[in-house]
């Protein structure tokens, strides 16, 4: 019997607390929100979320990071699995013929709303997200690329810090001056390293004037075109005297971790001249605030013409999402007010061209200096693998650098395979 | 049959049985049996995850066999971590279990020692090999250099990165070495002793004794192994990406390339259809010659 009535009265007890409990009854919007940064530039990035929860007291805008590449094999398992975030930001964006697919069209919220228009974007990078005539995305910045160039080292090699080169003969003579081995034959010091920017290397490509794509035709171009041959076998040329394994053994003490920018050669002093992109301004100026150094933009062959390849970190509304109209909202603040921030405290280029007038920007004068480049902006139109593309790319590239393949056996297999690829997405036999 | 009582509680008892049975019965159907079902449909569909996958039949097998260049130099790779691997790690780690069977001042310390590597987190161990295979700063090739050897690039060479990620390999054999000292100690001591009266020196020993009584472990250590290097996936994912010029790029690294980056989860399946041939036809091969080598006591 007491076992009973203290059995009685323990569950009457738990009622009691249960219904004590504080209710959410608000009706709140939350949205959820992914980005790839970690590190310090997950909390710029996170703090600009921060003002809008604050300024915006019945939505919660739940941030998560998921850092890196990690992002897009998430998401791609998120949206398929129905669980989708409500808004995410992609570094770079993904292969056209994949975003319809994926991720909500943008046409009908950008023709309703006032707020935005496409004319506010720089068309190039605008581009980047479009796949036959639809919006997929919005952009959150451009990027710009330059050759950083450590004053000190010059003055050390008895070059003049003012003059840095400007065609790619010019730019073999500094390398080589800069280059310094110690006595046992290792490198001290690297000039220049033209192979290391993986898919930026389609640089050397357009500025020669070779064709790589061709958007009318659909088709691969980059082996047909004889000019794309001259270009790598220039960069083979490198390899070859430099020895391209020993640089890069030599470069990789710096490259463990891809987010470990205190370790970048360049920081580190072990580079001379390296072509990076805008954002890599703040992070010397963070890590090694006692390099002296200055930009100029990419050397082209004598003949060929100044190219800045194009990119665009990308805001993204997955499909699947059941609360696209809050999400717009969300969506239109970040590249209204949040990307603003963000690429002046990043050190990107504000993919709005109104941007650029803002102190923030204008303020920086080493940052204008790139922005400039900008202009150069190379357009790859219509291509539906570009990711594909760019890895095959940067995969082909390497086997000639490592010798592996004649420069025309490697992009001869490059055109066969990404030409392949293409035919397969768009339906073409 | 009489339905005797005997008969029904044998049905009973039958029925109990898989009753018992019936959870791991539905784990299996339902994360082992379902998924690899799944996988070998896909390898006959173009699937890119978010659209219905579309039947194409024997297509993707058709272009993995005939017009992809890197599938085979994935096989190679493969065949070739694996070919070496494999032996190489067999062998270091029964010369392990040998000198940690003897009774040395220490020995459960050095046995701890020796199988830590085993249970590091793989990704912590990739990292830090990646440091110790430097080639300009690297332990390795530090160490290389006191006996007067210039080390290769290791991850940054062609020739040598594969050997690179077999050392890593090596280095993590504790597992494998605590199974050859279970299997040691199983040997019984009279055979040894009867051995030594009969004026057997150690290495006639361990060729006529030890390898013949551990055969039943080698072989389940071979098949295991060979089924995990076959498999190798975060070693390349953390270290090398498949670089460079795809030197390091195994079956798995590769099909995860093609279904998580390039939405070929079709595609993806077929590679994964073609390495579970594979690793069966391995497995199969090992189990029937395996009753040419392998002794077991009947007690």
């Amino acid at each position: 019997m007491n076992k009973r009535i203290a059995l009685g009265m323990a569950l009457i007890l738990m009622v009691l607390v249960l219904l004590s409990l504080p209710t959410t009854a608000q009706k709140k919007v939350t949205l959820t929100y992914w980005h790839p940064y970690g590190g310090e530039w997950k909390v710029y990035h996170e703090s600009i979320v921060n003002v809008w929860n604050a300024v915006k007291p019945y939505w919660e805008v739940k941030v998560l990071s998921v850092p890196g590449d990690t992002i897009r094999d998430k998401l791609m398992t998120a949206i398929t699995g129905g669980n989708p975030p409500d808004v995410c930001y992609i570094w770079g964006t993904f292969d056209l013929h994949v975003l319809p697919k994926y991720f909500t069209p943008l046409n009908e919220f950008i023709e309703k709303d006032p707020a935005i228009a496409r004319e506010d974007f720089l068309p190039s990078v605008l581009e980047l997200s479009e796949y036959k005539g639809t919006l997929y995305g919005l952009p959150a910045c451009g990027a710009a690329m330059a050759v950083y160039y450590n004053k000190g080292l010059f003055r050390q090699a008895g070059l003049d810090p003012n003059q840095p080169p400007k065609f790619w003969d010019e730019l073999e003579l500094y390398a080589e001056k800069l280059t310094r081995k110690d006595a046992a034959g290792r490198y001290e010091v690297i000039g220049y390293v033209p192979w290391q920017g993986g898919w930026w290397n389609f640089a050397y490509f357009w500025q020669n004037g070779g064709k790589t794509w061709d958007p009318e035709g659909q088709k691969v171009t980059i082996a047909d075109d004889p000019k794309n041959l001259e270009s790598l076998r220039w960069l083979v040329s490198w390899a070859k005297k430099y020895d391209a394994e020993k640089v890069t053994g030599f470069l990789k003490q710096a490259q463990v971790a891809a987010q470990a920018t205190f370790a970048d050669p360049f920081c580190m002093k072990v580079q001379a001249l390296q072509f990076q992109g805008i954002w890599h301004i703040s992070e010397i100026r963070a890590y090694a605030p006692d390099i002296d150094f200055d930009v100029f933009e990419l050397p082209y062959p004598r003949g060929g013409k100044p190219v800045n390849p194009v990119y665009a970190d990308t805001f993204f509304i997955p499909k699947g999402t059941k609360k696209s109209k809050e999400a717009w909202e969300f969506l239109k603040f970040m590249t209204l007010v949040g990307s603003s921030i963000t690429t002046s405290v990043g050190g990107d280029i504000p993919a709005r061209s109104d941007f650029l007038h803002l102190p923030a920007f204008t303020k920086n004068p080493l940052f204008m200096k790139i922005a400039e480049y900008a202009k150069h902006n190379y357009e790859v139109r219509d291509m539906p693998v570009l990711q594909f593309y760019k890895d095959q790319f940067t995969a082909a590239i390497e086997s000639a650098i490592y010798l592996q393949k004649t420069p025309e056996k490697a992009l001869r297999d490059l055109q066969d395979m990404v030409q392949r690829e293409v035919n397969r997405v768009i339906g073409r036999k | 049959m009489p339905f005797t009582l005997k008969w029904r509680s044998k049905i009973r008892d039958t029925i109990h049985g898989y009753l018992f049975a019936l959870p791991w019965i539905l784990g299996f159907l339902a994360f082992m049996l379902y998924p690899i079902g799944s996988v070998l449909l896909y390898s006959f569909c173009s699937y890119d995850v978010v659209s219905p996958p579309q039947w194409i039949f024997l297509e993707n097998y058709q272009e993995l066999f005939f017009k992809d260049p890197i599938f085979w130099n994935t096989v190679f790779n493969t065949l070739y971590f694996t070919g070496v691997s494999v032996p190489a790690g067999l062998m270091v780690a029964l010369a392990l279990a040998l000198l940690l069977n003897r009774s040395i001042k220490g020995r459960p310390l050095f046995r701890t020692i020796f199988y830590l590597p085993a249970i590091v987190p793989i990704v912590s161990t990739a990292i830090l090999w990646v440091w110790i295979l430097n080639p300009q700063y690297g332990l390795l090739n530090n160490l290389l250099a006191k006996i007067g050897v210039t080390g290769p690039g290791w991850l940054a060479s062609t020739i040598w990165s594969k050997p690179g990620i077999i050392l890593m390999r090596i280095w993590m054999v504790g597992g494998t070495m605590i199974i050859f000292l279970a299997g040691l100690q199983d040997i019984p001591r009279q055979l040894y002793e009867v051995a030594e009266i009969d004026g057997a020196n150690v290495w006639k020993q361990f060729l006529y004794i030890t390898l013949p009584m551990l055969t039943p472990t080698i072989f389940f250590n071979l098949v295991i192994n060979t089924i995990s290097a076959f498999q190798t996936f975060t070693e390349v994912y953390i270290m090398t990406g498949g670089g460079p010029a795809r030197s390091t790029l195994f079956l798995v690294p590769y099909l995860y390339q093609q279904g998580f980056r390039y939405f070929r989860m079709g595609y993806a399946s077929s590679i994964a259809t073609v390495l579970f041939l594979m690793i069966f036809i391995c497995t199969i091969v090992i189990l029937y010659t395996s009753s040419r080598w392998v002794y077991y006591e009947r007690r």
